[in-house]
């Protein structure tokens, strides 16, 4: 049976001539708790379905990303910038790393790209950001049209509310999200090192920079 | 509460009695006796494994005891193999019930009950007592001789001497070889007042079994009388917009290239086998039926032409339907009576046929969407559970998806619903996009849709199935509120694992539900899936539903720990017949067809 009984009917006592039946009720412990579901990695990146922004302002932060891209590959990596390096690497962005859940509960992290100092912010980035706003009480999906983000809300029935207590930690979804190496910390970083042209670490060297 | 005997003798019981029993039908079948007759008991042997005391009654030892040859209190038990059998016997003489009870037969079913082997995997035989003590590794029982002994006594009086004596003598043999058996079952008995509970449900059955299904047997006749006709007017009626059947000798054959062209001809897609041939198993005429509606016909023609042996049905000289009810005769402890020899098998038409005897109602009481609502409270969705309580849960469900909008008209709902009773009853046990989109005829991406809708609603549910396949997984087992367990092997398909606790956990209802109603002196005469019928006296007809009801919510609340399960009724009074809206039009065209025969012979 359930750990959590639905409280939507008053239990009804069990008459006498069925007590020694009911006696012999034990827990077959199918809903108990003796596994549980951990996510491994999450991915970084605008929604591509139908999802929602959790309004916690704990599952949101201003963050600094830069987005490595290498010539002639699809694939791109995304950097969060600790503290101490914000400001260092000029092709970093400024953004507020928003969690967005699909209907299976699924978590990503959204980088809303903010202008620098001095910057004009641009169509796009705005448009992105007004769509996290009402993400956040609707189920909706972005659609980019004439170079802004729309908003296409899910009809009647697509999802209930998300169960944001599911979620892990936001500290705990950035780490997963951008991996242990995922994170610029320091100088060190063989992205940082990459960047700047210095030379790449030996081979077979500590690679892990956040140490 | 659960502790384990590894040794028979630790029983806490001062006496233990293995018994076995013989009886034929009615009057004996050399004597116009047939099956479905009420029993009559031929010879009984009991014998007591701590002292060796045997007793042996012949048939005028046993028409002459009042009480049964062993104690009935609750320090004596009583072992017997399938127990509905002696249990009958108990019944016919009027004995009573036995306070302690252990059906064999139960208990070995439940020790093997393997979640990975299917049942046609099994040796022929292999729940029988032979069976059993091949299993473990005991000397075997002469099954032929047992065979030709039970077809003398089935034949019935009357019996020389020496027959009789054979008969107590084999009766003794099968009596000694329980108690070679019960050695070995006790210690994979793993809580005796579990055990003793089935035993009990065992005696509810053994009720239903005597008291039988009043049928209307006079129409029963009539369609057996002109069933090889009937047939040939159904070909020649349904089979004309389908072109399949050919008539030889005057039997109707299928074709199965008529088939083959009839599926090309009209553009559809069936699944076949790796060298070509269409699959036309029953399971898949059933999907395909759900894609292709216009083959529904076809589907039920087929069925009753193929499977449908009418002359199976057991019905007794009284009109009462008579047959073993195969209790436990399943993974998850429901009942798996003979398709052919039980009114209430597949073809629902039959069942038209069911009526009551004069002066007396039947009551049938089913549980209303029993498993969907089974699934919540174990769940704990209370999701779900709010749709259950919403009146229909599978208009519920669609509304909460948003398949049901302001604007939509009646038949739209009506198909909405069919749709959604698919969906409702397919998510419990795991149905793939694919499977829905087959068997409902809607695409593969709404199928996608309706089941990640459903997965986003119902994730309570979701979720729990999921631990429910890891703690089998970890457990290599499951287990249910009282104590029914399947193994779970490694390679088990996790849909047996998924379904098993929503069917297992109906199965327990019903089988507390049959115990409570004996006890309360209701008049069961069947148990059917989700539902009881019952008999009653016409002026007595209301007070017995209520009770009925009351017994079905009583036994809800046992096994869901406080959760009643609604019922709805169907009252079948003097006069009336059984209605199954899924077998009326068959029903009807029957009917029809043998009018028309009767008018042309006229």
């Amino acid at each position: 049976m359930a750990d959590n009984p639905i409280p939507l009917k008053p239990k009804k006592a069990v008459p006498e001539d069925a007590d020694d039946l009911n006696a012999l009720w034990l827990d077959p412990a199918l809903g108990d708790g003796l596994v549980d579901v951990h996510y491994h990695n999450i991915p970084v990146g605008k929604p591509k379905d139908f999802c929602r922004v959790n309004p916690d302002p704990a599952y949101r932060r201003l963050s600094e990303i830069y987005t490595h891209k290498v010539e002639g590959q699809i694939d791109e990596q995304n950097f969060i910038i600790a503290k101490p390096m914000q400001g260092v690497i000029e092709e970093a962005r400024r953004c507020t790393l928003v969690t967005v859940v699909y209907r299976d509960g699924s978590p990503r992290l959204w980088p809303l790209k903010l202008p620098k100092d001095g910057e004009r912010d641009n169509e796009a980035w705005i448009s992105a950001r007004s769509a996290a706003k009402v993400a956040m009480g609707k189920w909706v999906k972005l659609v980019w049209q004439r170079r802004t983000y729309m908003t296409r809300e899910a009809l009647p029935g697509y999802a209930p509310e998300p169960d944001w207590s599911k979620l892990p930690p936001f500290d705990e979804l950035v780490r997963l999200g951008f991996g242990e190496s995922g994170i610029i910390r320091d100088k060190d970083h063989r992205i940082v090192l990459d960047l700047f042209g210095a030379p790449p670490k030996k081979a077979g060297g500590d690679d892990d920079d956040l140490s | 509460m659960t502790m384990i005997y590894r040794n028979w003798q630790e029983l806490p019981f001062p006496e233990i009695w293995t018994a076995d029993g013989e009886y034929y039908p009615g009057k004996g079948k050399a004597n116009g006796g047939v099956d479905g007759d009420p029993i009559t008991p031929h010879c009984f042997v009991a014998h007591e494994m701590r002292s060796g005391r045997t007793i042996r009654l012949h048939q005028r030892e046993l028409c002459a005891s009042v009480f049964p040859p062993y104690r009935l209190d609750a320090d004596a038990l009583l072992v017997t193999y399938m127990a509905t059998a002696e249990f009958g016997v108990h019944i016919a003489k009027g004995w009573g019930q036995p306070a302690c009870a252990l059906d064999a037969y139960v208990e070995f079913r439940h020790y093997a009950n393997d979640g990975a082997v299917k049942a046609q995997d099994r040796d022929e035989g292999f729940y029988s007592l032979a069976g059993a003590l091949r299993y473990f590794c005991e000397p075997e029982l002469d099954t032929a001789r047992k065979t030709d002994m039970r077809d003398r006594i089935l034949r019935g009086p009357p019996f020389t001497a020496e027959e009789e004596q054979a008969h107590l003598d084999y009766c003794e043999d099968d009596t000694r070889a329980l108690a070679r058996a019960l050695p070995h079952i006790v210690p994979t008995i793993r809580s005796l007042p579990h055990a003793l509970f089935r035993a009990k449900f065992q005696w509810a059955m053994a009720q239903a079994e005597r008291r039988g299904v009043p049928m209307d047997s006079r129409g029963l006749a009539r369609i057996r009388q002109h069933w090889a006709g009937v047939q040939l007017d159904l070909v020649a009626e349904i089979d004309s917009a389908f072109g399949i059947y050919e008539i030889v000798d005057g039997k109707p054959h299928w074709r199965k290239d008529n088939f083959k062209a009839y599926i090309r001809r009209n553009g559809m897609s069936w699944p076949c086998y790796e060298n070509g041939t269409l699959d036309e198993t029953d399971q898949t005429f059933r999907d395909m039926a759900g894609k292709y509606p216009q083959i529904e016909p076809l589907r039920e023609l087929r069925y009753s032409l193929s499977k449908l042996r009418l002359n199976d049905l057991q019905v007794g000289s009284d009109g009462r339907n008579r047959t073993l009810l195969g209790a436990y005769g399943t993974k998850t402890a429901r009942n798996a009576p003979s398709n052919s020899k039980y009114v209430f098998g597949p073809a629902k038409w039959l069942r038209f046929l069911i009526t009551p005897a004069p002066g007396q109602v039947l009551i049938h009481r089913d549980y209303c969407q029993q498993e969907v609502r089974i699934a919540a409270v174990l769940s704990g969705d209370a999701e779900l559970l709010k749709a259950c309580e919403s009146g229909d849960v599978y208009l519920g469900i669609a509304g909460q998806l948003g398949f049901i909008s302001e604007s939509i008209t009646p038949a739209e709902l009506k198909a909405v619903r069919t749709l959604f009773k698919t969906v409702v009853l397919g998510i419990q046990y795991g149905l793939g996009a694919l499977s829905l989109a087959i068997r409902t005829g809607i695409s593969l991406y709404e199928a996608g849709e309706i089941l990640a809708r459903l997965r986003a609603r119902f994730r309570v549910f979701e979720d729990w199935t999921k631990r429910v396949a890891d703690r089998a997984g970890l457990d290599l087992e499951i287990s249910t509120p009282l104590g029914w367990i399947m193994q779970c092997p490694p390679g088990i398909n996790p849909r047996t694992v998924r379904n098993f606790p929503i069917q297992a956990t109906g199965a327990e209802i019903l089988h507390v539900a049959c115990v409570l109603a004996e006890r309360r002196g209701i008049r069961l005469v069947a148990p059917v899936h989700d539902a009881i019928m019952a008999e009653a006296p016409l002026e007595h007809a209301e007070d017995v539903s209520n009770a009925l009801d009351r017994v079905m919510r009583d036994a809800a609340a046992v096994v869901l720990r406080g959760y009643e399960l609604p019922t709805d009724v169907q009252m079948v009074r003097p006069g009336q017949r059984y209605f199954d809206e899924r077998g009326e039009a068959m029903w009807n065209t029957i009917n029809r067809l043998i009018s028309k025969r009767e008018a042309q012979t006229a």
